[in-house]
């Protein structure tokens, strides 16, 4: 009898977790922020379209070949991409990067979500494919937009909706409408949760490939970052032996905490009281990335990441102080996406079905 | 939904989550310190078979990455620089990579590409002798070397010596093939972008300064930066 109830209540609390209808706030605002690093990421490339993007830039078609003939020499298969439909043709490159460009902005604007999704996601993929782009900042980006696609793609318009908008989904999902967009939807909510198992899986596997390193262990992994060969002269590496052991400890802590964040990730991700502490790793995490790793794409999409964990009721509540309370009220769900304690639960599921009652 | 589609969309995120974990797992792990010096490890058997199974559907979501290497400290700066000539062997321009100037988005993805350049390989030369076939040419092997009594400070040039002949008296080192791939196709880019016959590449990487340095007397300098040349690539 104990045991059927414990897999009852483990039954309930995946289905709790991964098909309750969630408010498609947290999917937009979330869409927002990893747009604007896909748009930073390609702009930033423009003046490099066909060096790192085409057929005839840094990786051209010939090494491809090379590489082909010699599969024991390439580190992993190579992606695919749909750069490679288009060959070498730069100005046809040219105009497959301006279009990703737009649909990536229609994206970050919330213009028809379902398609403009897919479409960024495709751009993503595509744009990151080409050995000589591809890196590990665009890793978080691409989880990201991939289950972006998944969450609009099961966001069911509000309202009866006409069969072609039944197949596009809405046209514009800019976050904090002023009326009632989408129904609470399992698709929204299956969108961020997989997207916060995945991230959780990221953090803490990219802790443990740390320990692997004896200079975590000591405490001096930020110290190398801190002094890049080839741009570090020996006076400047020099200049902290007057405080040798205060720097090394400042170092030592500041790396074990950044161990300890990733590692301990699962146990404060999800709950509501400790995410001030998710919220401060990802803004000293994205800055550290940026300043120390030089890597703003990841910093960017690494915050957006982090911003999955925030319930939409969270995002609800911030739009209400915008005035704007009346328009949300009819989607707010209270306590999603928290991973409450049974007792939680249970209260407020008997706070909805007294709802309905009423 | 459907208790039906609920078992179901359960089913498809329990393997998809799942093939996502395996995936991590199925990377080679390493270096670990052992009773021979640091060594890498395979991963484990069921790691890699389902990972086999899966790999198509991880590699068309994209979702193959396994390891961060910035995650890894203590990485050699390398940096690379390409020169120019035109068809009268006249150096017409020269550039570094990663620019100093580009931006913080470039800079990195130019970072990258000197990466690759420096994926070295021991060369472990044979314990028997390697005798060629009948009128066969003897196996060889594109080795970095000084030039014979060059200091030092010396760049080291790639040349191709027979297996039996490699030096058994200190570390050979040569660059991996993908390292070789990957400096010919920039020799090459670079000499079409600019109009020029051919361009030589030269790679310069310099091992970090250790924190213990802070500990001890100020020394003069700091690691040698080591210049290698690949050699000329046409366009």
């Amino acid at each position: 009898m104990n045991d059927i109830s414990w897999a009852r209540r483990i039954v309930s609390a995946w289905s709790e977790f991964w098909f309750r209808p969630a408010n498609p706030l947290a999917l937009d605002i979330v869409r927002v922020a990893a747009g604007v690093a896909a748009l930073a990421w390609l702009g930033a490339m423009a003046a490099h379209v066909d060096a790192f993007f085409g057929l005839n830039g840094w990786f051209d078609r010939q090494a491809y070949v090379d590489a082909a003939q010699a599969l024991q020499g390439t580190p992993r298969p190579f992606g695919w991409s749909l750069l490679y439909l288009i060959g070498d043709r730069p100005e046809v490159l040219r105009g497959a990067y301006f279009l990703a460009m737009f649909v990536v902005l229609l994206f970050t604007l919330g213009v028809l979500p379902r398609v403009s999704s897919v479409g960024t996601w495709l751009a993503i993929a595509s744009f990151g494919a080409n050995p000589a782009s591809e890196a590990d900042d665009l890793v978080v980006l691409n989880m990201l937009s991939l289950y972006l696609v998944v969450g609009y793609f099961f966001c069911r318009p509000a309202g009866q909706a006409s069969l072609i908008r039944r197949l596009i989904g809405p046209l514009l999902a800019w976050p904090w409408p002023t009326q009632s967009r989408d129904q609470p939807s399992v698709g929204a909510n299956l969108g961020m949760r997989l997207a916060q198992v995945h991230f959780a899986i990221i953090v803490v596997t990219s802790g443990l490939q740390k320990l692997q390193f004896g200079d975590w262990w000591a405490g001096v992994a930020l110290w190398y970052p801190l002094h890049r060969p080839l741009e570090t002269s020996i006076d400047q590496a020099f200049a902290h032996a007057g405080d040798a052991q205060q720097y090394l400890r400042f170092l030592s802590v500041s790396a074990y905490l950044i161990l300890a964040w990733q590692l301990a990730f699962p146990t404060f991700a999800w709950r509501r009281s400790m995410q001030w502490l998710l919220f401060v790793g990802a803004v000293a995490g994205g800055a550290g990335l940026i300043w120390l790793y030089r890597m703003p794409v990841l910093a960017m999409s690494f915050f957006a990441a982090c911003l999955t964990y925030v319930p939409s009721d969270a995002w609800s509540k911030l739009a209400a102080l915008r005035g704007r309370r009346a328009a949300l009220a009819s989607q707010q769900v209270v306590g999603e996406n928290s991973i409450g304690t049974p007792e939680v639960n249970r209260r407020q599921k008997r706070q909805r079905d007294r709802g309905r009652t009423a | 939904m459907s208790l039906k589609w609920r078992v179901v969309a359960s089913l498809l995120i329990v393997f998809h989550l799942f093939a996502v974990g395996n995936c991590v797992l199925a990377a080679p792990s390493g270096p670990w310190a052992t009773a021979e010096g640091q060594s890498v490890f395979t991963p484990p058997q069921f790691a890699f078979d389902f990972n086999n199974l899966v790999g198509p559907y991880l590699w068309a979501l994209k979702l193959t990455h396994q390891r961060y290497v910035s995650n890894r400290p203590n990485l050699p700066g390398v940096a690379f620089e390409a020169k120019l000539f035109d068809s009268n062997g006249r150096e017409i321009s020269a550039m570094r990579f990663p620019d100093p100037d580009a931006n913080i988005w470039v800079h990195y993805r130019q970072e990258n590409l000197a990466r690759w350049l420096a994926d070295d390989q021991p060369v472990i030369p044979p314990m028997v002798e390697v005798i060629p076939a009948p009128a066969a040419a003897a196996p060889a092997v594109a080795i970095w070397q000084r030039r014979p009594g060059g200091h030092p400070g010396e760049p080291l040039k790639l040349n191709s010596v027979p297996l039996h002949l490699v030096p058994r008296d200190r570390p050979v080192y040569r660059p991996s093939p993908w390292s070789l791939l990957m400096a010919r196709a920039y020799g090459r880019y670079l000499a079409r972008a600019h109009g020029a016959e051919y361009a030589e590449l030269t790679r310069y990487t310099q091992e970090s300064i250790p924190p213990a340095v802070l500990f001890s007397d100020r020394p003069r300098s700091g690691p040698e930066v080591m210049a290698a040349e690949f050699g000329r690539s046409p366009q």
